[in-house]
C-alpha cells in the first residue's frame, strides 16, 4: 500500500516536472534570440563605468548579441582578464606591474590592448540634511576634500567648509567618509588625483606616495564594496552626515547630490558631461604605438592626467578620468577560439564607442572624443585582423579607424578630428559657480545637468519645517530662496541649503541646542509609569499578600 | 499421517551432500555490490575529505610567508602586505554570539511550546513551520535583515547607547545626546548581523531541542505531574534535564551555522578591520564574508590567505560541531536520536 | 489537598500487620473535581484581564507618559505589563509561588514562540509585499533581462533566465549528490567495516563546511587550477561539494532507524545483501529519505555564497551549463539588491518571493511524501480509483479477461 501510493505520488510528480520542464524549454526556445554569427562573451571589472556598460549590453542585445558583465571591480576585471576567466576587461587603470612592497605582480601574461571606452567624473556625493531637507549645493574645494578623506576634517561645521559655502555653517555633525573596501579603479582615480594634488596630506596619511587600488581605511571612515555599495550607503535612511566618492551615474541614479568641486579656475563645478569633456581636453593620451626598441608598446592609449586636474578652464572639472576595456590581441587567444566571438566582441565596442557614446551624457558619463575613438578602433582591430602574430579570417571591423562616416558620436566635429564637439558647446558655469560668490540656490541647475540629478530633488523634506519667503531683492536669478524656520526639535536652522545668491543671505547660522530638553520630561513620565502600574497591581498585591497571611496562619 | 520419506537411489549416486561454506565475506552479486558501495563511498571520502586537505595544503605558503602573524596581526591589507585574521575571527565570534543570545532563548521557548503547551492539533503544523523556517534561504533573511530589519536596529541601538552606554558592549563611538544623531554610526555592525544570523540559527537550535524534548519518556512526565507538579514544575524537573544534551547539542550545531554564515553578513556589515567590543558600532567583518568580498581580487599568496582564512573557519565550526556531537551524543536522550 | 485516605497509624511490632480500609469521613465536604480539559474560569478570566490590561497601560504609556513611540514600543510595555500583571494576579488568587512561577513560565514561553513565528511571518509577509509590483507582471515569470536596463519598468523583463539557471544547476547538483550520497549512506549502513567508521567520520566532519568554502574550493580547482570557466556546471559543482555531506550524513541517520530484523527476515529468506538494500531497506527508509533529500535539495537552492563565486550575472537564458556564466536566483537577488537602484531593488524582492515559493514547494513535497499514507482517499483519488474500476469492468467486459488480484494490484 505505502509503496504502491509513493510510486503513484512520484510518478505523478515527475510527469508534472517534465512537462514545466519541456514548457519552459520551448518558451526559451521562442525568448532566447539565436543568432549564428554571434557567440556569448564575457567581461568583469570597473564598477565606475558599470552604468554605461550594463545599458550598453542591454542595448546590443536587441541585434543578437549575448554579453555578460560582472561589477566586481577594476582590480578584479584586470585579474579576471588574465586569469584567462573573462573575454574582456573593464578597468579605470591600466594594469599596475609588481608592487614594491609585496612583489604581487598585477599584469597580465595573456596579450592584450587597452582601449578607451567611456569618460566621467569620480563624483563626491554626500547625505546632509539640515532641518529635514536634504542639502544640494554643497561646494568643497579640492583641499578640503583631501583633509575630509584623510580625516583632518571631520566636522560639518569645519571652518574651512562653511568659508567655502559663503559663511554658511552646517550643523555639528561628524563627517563619515565612505570608501571602497575592494579594490576599485575609482580609488585608484581618486587617490591619483590626491597623491598629484595634495600630497602632503595624502601621503603621509596613505604612509607611501603614489595611487592605491585600496583604500586605506582608518578612524570614522567607513568602507563599503563597489560604487554601488558606497551609494547604498550614502543614500541610506541612516547616511546622514556621510560623503563617498562615485562615478557621477550613481548618485544621478540614487538622484543624489553631488558635491561642487573647485577647479583651478576658481569655479565650483560638477561632474556633468560638458564639464568632464573640458577636462580631458588636456588629457594626454600615450599615442606611441611601438616603443624604439620595436616592441609594442603595452602603454598605449592610456591617460596621462596631470594637466587635467590644473585645467585653468572654469568648465573643468577636475577629477575626470577615462575607463578602459581590455582586449586579447592574440590570434591564439585561449578563450577567443572562434570567429563569432571575436565578431561579438568587436561589434559590441563598435556599438559601445560610437552609437553608445551618445547613450553617455544622460547617464552621467562622457563621451570620448573622435580621437581616441579612431585609435580605439585600431585597438579592436586587434580582434580580427591586425591579431597577433597571425590575423583571424572571418573577423569584419565595422568601423575601421580611417572611415568613421558612420560613427554617431556626440563629440565629432565635421572636419576637424582633433576637437571635441561637447567641449565647445559646454556651457559657462553660473555666476554663482564662482568662488567668490554665494553658493547656488535650490532651484539653480547648473548648465548641462541631466534630468534627474539630485540638485533638484528635496525628497527629504518634510515640508512642515520649510516656508517659502519673499524673494529677497535683487537676487540675480530671481529664484525664491526658501527660508527655514527653526526645528523645533532640533533647534537647527536649514542654512546652505537655502542660501540665496544675493546681497542680503536670508538665513541664520545653525543653532546647536541639545534634543534632549526631555530629562524632566523623562523623570516624570517614569514617575507616572510607576503610579500607574502600582495603581493597577496594588490591590491584586494586596489580595496575595492577606490570603498568604491567612494561608500561613491557618 | 505421517509418511516416512522414500529412499531415493538417486542421491546415493551423488556426491554427499557438504555444509555449505558459511564467510563473512561477500561472494558473487554481493562482493560486486559491496565493492561498488565501497567505491562510492571511497569518491566521497576523497571528494569531502579532499576539500580538508586541499585547505590545509593551500595554507601552507601563508602560513610560511606570514608566519603565526597570520593569526595575530588585525590588518587585511594586501597592498601593504600586512594580511592576518586577529580582527576577522573576533568579529566572526562577536556576530555568532549575538546570534546565539538571540536565538537560544527563542529556540528554547518554541522548542518547549511545540512539545509542551501547543494544542496537539496545532503542533505537527508549528513543527513545519520551524522547519520550513529552517529553509529559507539565506539570502532572504538577508534582505529582510537589510532592509526592515537595519533601519529599526539602528534606532534601537541608540536607545540602547543612550540608556545602557556606560556597559562596554552598548558604547559606540558617536554622541548619542547630540541634536543629529549620528545614524551612521549604529548601522552594518555586528550587532544587525548578528540579529540576522540569529533567524537562520533558531530553526536549526529549535528543530534539534524539540526532537529531543518529543522523546521525554512520557512516564516520567505524568509521573511528576501525578505528583502534583505543575507544567511548569514538570518541565523543569523532567524535560530540561532529559534533554539537556540535546538544548546544548542543538544551540551548538546552531553556532556552527552561524560561524559560517555568508552572504546576509556581506550585505549587511561594513567591513573593518578593527578589534572591538562595541557591537552596535558600525564596522566588523567575518571570516566568511572576507573571503566572498576578496577572492576577486586575490591573486597568489593572498588567495592562499584567503584558504587559510577558510581553514581557521572550518577548525573552528569543525570543533563546535564535534563538541556538539559527543555532548548529544553522551547524554541520555542522545542514544536514541543520533 | 486530594487525600483522602488516612494513613495507616503504625501499631506495634509485635502485632502482625493487617490491612485497613480507609475511613471515610462523612463531614468532609467532597473537593470539587478539576476540569483537566481546560483552564478553570477564573483563570481564564484572569489571562483575558491580564491582557486587556495590558494593552490599556500600553496604551497610556507608550507616547503619552514615555518619550517612546512606535508600534514596536508599545508591543514591548504590553508583553511586560501583561506578565506583571498575569503575576500578580495569580498570586492573587493563588498564592501559592509555584502557581506564580508556572503562569510566569507559559507566558515566556509563549511568548517567545510567538515572536519566531512573528519572525517567520514578517520575513514572508515582508518580501511577498515588497515583491508585489514586480510579480503582479506576467513577464516578471516568462521573459529574461535581456536588453532591459536596470532602470526599465517592472513591466519590461523578468527572471526567467535565473529560474532555469536555479534549475540547471540544481539538477546538476542533484544528479551527483543524490545517488553518491546515498550510496555513502548504503555503504556506511549496509557494508559497514573500518573503512566505512572513517568515510562517516570524515562526512560528518564535513558538514560543519561552510558554504563559502565550497564555492572557494571549486573556484581554485575548477577555475584557476584547471582553467574551466565560470560556469553554471561550475557552480553545480560548489552546490554538489556543499550537499553532498549533507545529503550522506541526513540519509544516513534515515537509513539507521530501518530495523535490523527486517533485514535479518530478508537475508534468511535467502536473498542476497543487494536484493535486501534494494527491496527491503531503501522502500523502508523512503519516506523518511525523500525529506532529508528534498531538504538538501531545498537548502542547495538557496544558495549564494558558492554560486557567486563559480558562476556570474547573465541577463539572458543561458541553457548550456558547461560554458558561459549562468545566473541563478539568489544570486540575482544579491546583485539586484546591491545595486541600490529601487526599481531592482524591487525585482530582487519578486525574484526573492520566487524562490521562497520554490523553497515552500520543495517543502510541501517533502513533507507529503514523508506523510504516512493515509487510510482515506482523497477526493482526486477517490475520483481516480472509480474511474481505474470503470476501466477494468470494461475491460473485463471485454474479449479478453485480466485477472485483478490484489496482489497484482500490489505489484503496480
Amino acid at each position: 500500500m505505502n509503496r504502491r501510493h509513493l510510486t503513484r505520488r512520484a510518478s505523478a510528480l515527475l510527469r508534472v516536472l517534465v512537462v514545466v520542464l519541456l514548457s519552459l524549454a520551448v518558451s526559451s526556445r521562442l525568448v532566447g534570440p539565436a543568432s549564428a554569427e554571434y557567440a556569448e562573451i564575457e567581461g568583469s571589472g570597473s564598477t565606475w563605468a558599470y552604468t554605461i556598460v550594463q545599458q550598453w549590453i542591454a542595448d546590443v542585445s536587441a541585434a543578437g548579441m549575448q554579453v555578460t558583465f560582472n561589477n566586481n571591480g577594476s582590480s578584479q576585471g584586470r585579474k579576471d582578464f588574465a586569469n584567462s576567466v573573462t573575454d574582456f576587461g573593464d578597468s579605470d587603470i591600466p594594469y599596475q606591474g609588481v608592487d614594491p612592497v609585496t612583489h604581487q605582480s598585477d599584469s597580465s601574461q595573456r596579450p592584450y590592448a587597452y582601449l578607451p571606452v567611456v569618460a566621467g567624473g569620480t563624483a563626491f556625493t554626500y547625505h546632509l540634511t539640515v532641518a529635514g531637507k536634504l542639502v544640494n549645493n554643497l561646494r568643497l574645494s579640492g583641499e578640503t576634500i583631501a583633509k575630509i578623506f584623510t580625516n583632518q576634517i571631520t566636522n560639518w561645521n569645519d571652518p574651512q567648509i562653511t568659508k567655502e559655502n559663503g559663511g554658511h555653517a552646517l550643523p555639528s555633525l561628524p563627517i563619515t567618509p565612505v570608501v571602497r573596501s575592494d579594490g576599485s579603479g575609482a580609488t585608484a582615480q581618486f587617490t591619483l588625483w590626491l597623491d598629484h594634488e595634495y600630497p602632503s596630506i595624502w601621503r603621509p596619511y596613505n604612509g607611501a606616495s603614489g595611487l592605491t587600488s585600496l583604500y586605506p581605511r582608518k578612524g570614522r571612515q567607513i568602507a563599503a564594496s563597489g560604487d554601488d555599495g558606497v551609494m547604498n550607503t550614502v543614500d541610506s535612511a541612516a547616511g546622514n552626515g556621510t560623503i563617498g566618492y562615485a562615478e557621477y551615474s550613481y548618485p544621478l541614479n540614487a538622484h543624489y547630490p553631488v558635491v561642487y568641486v573647485e577647479n583651478k579656475a576658481g569655479y565650483y563645478v560638477q561632474p556633468t558631461q560638458y564639464n568632464v569633456a573640458v577636462a580631458l581636453t588636456k588629457a594626454r593620451i600615450n599615442m606611441q604605438k611601438t616603443l624604439p626598441n620595436g616592441q609594442p608598446n603595452i602603454d598605449y592609449l592610456t591617460q596621462e592626467l596631470d594637466d587635467v586636474y590644473t585645467f585653468n578652464d572654469p568648465r573643468s572639472y577636475p577629477v575626470s578620468s577615462y575607463s578602459y576595456m581590455i582586449i586579447p590581441t592574440s590570434s591564439t587567444d585561449q578563450r577567443m577560439n572562434s570567429a563569432a566571438k571575436r565578431q561579438t566582441l568587436a561589434d559590441f565596442l563598435s556599438y559601445a564607442l560610437c552609437t553608445g557614446q551618445s547613450k553617455a551624457g544622460p547617464y552621467g558619463y562622457s563621451p570620448l572624443p573622435l580621437n581616441l575613438v579612431q585609435a580605439a578602433f585600431g585597438q579592436v582591430e586587434d580582434l580580427g585582423p591586425a591579431a597577433t602574430p597571425s590575423p583571424v579570417p572571418g573577423v569584419n571591423i565595422k568601423n575601421p579607424s580611417d572611415n568613421l562616416a558612420s560613427c554617431d558620436n556626440p563629440t565629432f566635429v565635421k572636419g576637424n578630428l582633433a576637437a571635441n564637439h561637447l567641449a565647445q558647446i559646454a556651457p559657462m558655469p553660473l555666476p554663482c559657480q564662482k568662488a567668490t560668490a554665494q553658493p547656488c540656490g535650490d532651484d539653480q541647475t547648473p548648465p548641462g545637468t541631466p534630468a534627474g540629478n539630485g540638485a533638484k530633488v528635496s525628497t527629504k523634506s518634510t515640508g512642515s519645517t520649510t516656508t517659502p519667503a519673499t524673494p529677497t531683492g535683487t537676487a540675480p536669478t530671481g529664484a525664491p530662496p526658501p527660508t527655514a524656520a527653526p526645528d523645533p526639535a532640533t533647534g537647527a536652522v536649514a542654512t546652505t541649503a537655502t542660501a540665496a545668491a544675493g546681497a542680503t543671505p536670508a538665513t541664520a547660522n545653525a543653532i546647536e541646542v541639545s534634543a534632549q530638553r526631555s530629562g524632566d520630561n523623562r523623570l516624570f513620565g517614569a514617575v507616572a509609569v510607576a503610579e500607574l502600574v502600582a495603581i493597577v497591581l496594588l490591590p491584586g498585591g494586596y489580595v496575595a499578600w492577606l490570603r498568604r497571611r491567612r494561608g500561613g496562619a491557618s | 499421517m505421517t509418511t516416512l520419506p522414500l529412499h531415493d537411489p538417486a542421491a546415493d549416486a551423488r556426491p554427499p551432500a557438504e555444509p555449505r561454506r558459511l564467510s563473512r565475506r561477500p561472494r558473487g552479486g554481493d562482493a560486486v555490490f559491496a565493492q561498488s558501495f565501497r567505491a562510492v563511498g571511497a569518491s566521497v571520502l576523497v571528494i569531502t575529505g579532499g576539500i580538508g586537505l586541499f585547505l590545509a595544503y593551500q595554507s601552507v605558503p601563508t602560513l610560511r610567508h606570514y608566519g603565526l602573524h597570520f593569526l595575530t596581526t588585525r590588518d587585511w591589507n594586501p597592498e601593504a602586505d600586512k594580511v592576518g585574521i586577529a580582527a576577522v575571527l573576533v568579529g566572526t565570534i562577536e556576530v555568532a554570539l549575538v546570534a546565539m543570545v538571540i536565538s537560544f532563548p527563542l529556540a528554547l521557548a518554541t522548542a518547549l511550546y511545540i512539545t509542551e503547551y501547543a494544542a496537539p492539533r496545532l503542533r505537527a503544523t508549528l513543527v513545519a513551520a520551524v522547519d520550513l523556517m529552517a529553509a529559507v534561504p539565506s539570502i532572504v533573511y538577508g534582505l529582510w535583515g537589510f532592509f526592515l530589519i537595519q533601519p529599526h536596529a539602528a534606532g534601537f541601538a541608540l536607545f540602547l547607547q543612550r540608556n545602557l552606554g556606560w556597559f562596554p558592549l552598548f558604547h559606540v563611538g558617536a554622541d548619542p545626546h547630540a541634536a543629529v544623531p549620528d545614524m551612521s554610526r549604529y548601522t552594518a555592525s555586528a550587532f544587525i548581523g548578528g540579529v540576522t544570523v540569529s533567524m537562520m540559527v533558531m530553526p536549526m537550535a529549535c528543530s534539534v531541542m524539540r526532537q529531543v524534548f518529543s522523546e521525554t519518556p512520557q512516564g516520567e512526565k505524568e509521573g511528576a505531574l501525578a505528583l502534583g507538579a505543575t507544567r511548569w514544575g514538570m518541565i523543569r524537573t523532567v524535560v530540561l534535564p532529559f534533554g539537556k544534551g540535546g538544548i546544548i547539542g542543538g544551540t551548538m550545531l546552531g553556532l556552527g551555522r552561524a560561524l559560517g554564515e555568508t552572504i546576509a553578513v556581506l550585505l549587511i556589515i561594513s567591513p573593518e578591520f578593527v578589534i572591538k567590543g562595541r557591537i552596535l558600532e558600525i564596522g566588523s567583518e567575518t571570516v566568511a564574508a572576507l573571503i566572498a568580498g576578496q577572492f576577486g581580487e586575490a591573486t597568489g599568496i593572498q588567495l592562499s590567505a584567503l584558504l587559510t582564512a577558510g581553514l581557521v573557519l572550518f577548525c573552528i565550526t569543525l570543533l563546535v560541531n564535534t563538541l556538539a556531537a559527543v555532548v548529544v551524543n553522551r547524554s541520555r536522550s542522545g542514544a536514541q536520536t543520533a | 489537598m486530594t487525600t483522602v485516605a488516612e494513613p495507616a497509624q503504625p501499631t506495634a511490632r509485635s502485632q502482625p500487620v493487617r490491612t485497613t480500609l480507609p475511613t471515610r469521613d462523612a463531614d468532609r465536604v467532597p473537593a470539587p473535581r478539576l476540569g483537566l480539559g481546560s483552564l478553570p474560569l477564573e483563570q481564564r478570566f484572569l489571562t483575558w484581564g491580564a491582557r486587556l490590561a495590558a494593552v490599556a497601560i500600553a496604551w497610556v504609556v507608550v507616547g503619552r507618559l514615555l518619550p517612546v513611540h512606535g508600534p514596536a514600543w508599545f508591543l514591548v510595555v504590553a508583553a511586560l505589563a501583561n506578565v506583571v500583571v498575569l503575576a500578580v494576579g495569580t498570586a492573587a488568587l493563588d498564592h501559592r509561588n509555584v502557581a506564580v512561577s508556572d503562569r510566569v513560565a507559559q507566558w515566556v514561553v509563549s511568548t517567545g514562540a510567538v515572536v519566531v513565528f512573528a519572525a517567520l511571518v514578517s520575513v514572508i509577509v515582508f518580501v511577498i509585499e515588497r515583491g508585489w509590483p514586480a510579480l503582479h507582471h506576467l513577464n516578471f515569470f516568462t521573459k529574461d533581462m535581456t536588453g532591459v536596463s536596470a532602470t526599465d519598468p517592472l513591466d519590461k523583463g523578468g527572471i526567467l533566465h535565473a529560474v532555469l539557471g536555479s534549475l540547471i544547476e540544481l539538477g546538476i547538483a542533484s544528479a551527483i549528490a543524490l545517488p553518491l550520497g546515498v550510496g555513502t549512506a548504503v555503504f556506511m549502513n549496509e557494508v559497514g567495516g573500518r573503512f566505512a567508521t572513517v568515510v562517516r567520520t570524515v562526512v560528518e566532519a564535513m558538514t560543519a563546511l561552510p558554504d563559502i568554502l565550497a564555492g572557494l574550493f571549486i573556484y581554485t580547482v575548477w577555475i584557476i587550477a584547471l582553467g574551466f570557466p565560470r560556469s553554471g556546471l561550475a557552480a553545480g559543482l560548489a552546490i554538489t561539494v556543499m550537499m553532498l555531506p549533507i545529503i550522506a550524513r541526513a540519509s544516513d541517520v534515515v537509513l539507521r532507524i530501518v530495523p535490523g530484523t527486517l533485514r535479518e527476515a530478508s537475508f534468511a529468506l535467502g536473498a542476497s545483501r543487494w536484493s535486501t538494500v534494494w527491496h527491503v531497506v531503501l522502500p523502508t527508509a523512503r519516506p523518511g529519505l525523500a525529506t532529508a533529500l528534498i531538504l538538501a535539495i531545498a537548502r542547495g537552492v538557496g544558495e549564494t555564497a558558492p554560486v557567486m563565486i563559480t558562476s556570474g550575472n547573465a541577463t539572458f537564458i543561458h541553457l548550456d551549463p558547461t560554458t558561459g556564466v549562468m545566473t541563478s536566483l539568489p544570486l540575482y537577488i544579491f546583485t539586484a539588491a546591491r545595486s541600490g537602484i529601487p526599481l531592482a531593488i524591487q525585482r530582487a524582492f519578486g525574484t526573492a518571493a520566487v524562490l521562497l515559493l520554490l523553497v515552500l514547494v520543495l517543502f510541501a513535497i517533502a513533507r507529503a511524501l514523508a506523510r504516512p499514507p493515509s487510510t482515506k482517499l482523497s477526493p482526486l483519488r477517490r475520483l481516480r480509483s472509480a474511474a481505474r474500476a470503470a476501466v477494468g469492468t470494461a475491460r473485463t467486459r471485454g474479449t479478453r479477461p485480466t485477472p485483478s488480484t490484489p496482489l497484482a494490484e500490489e505489484a503496480l
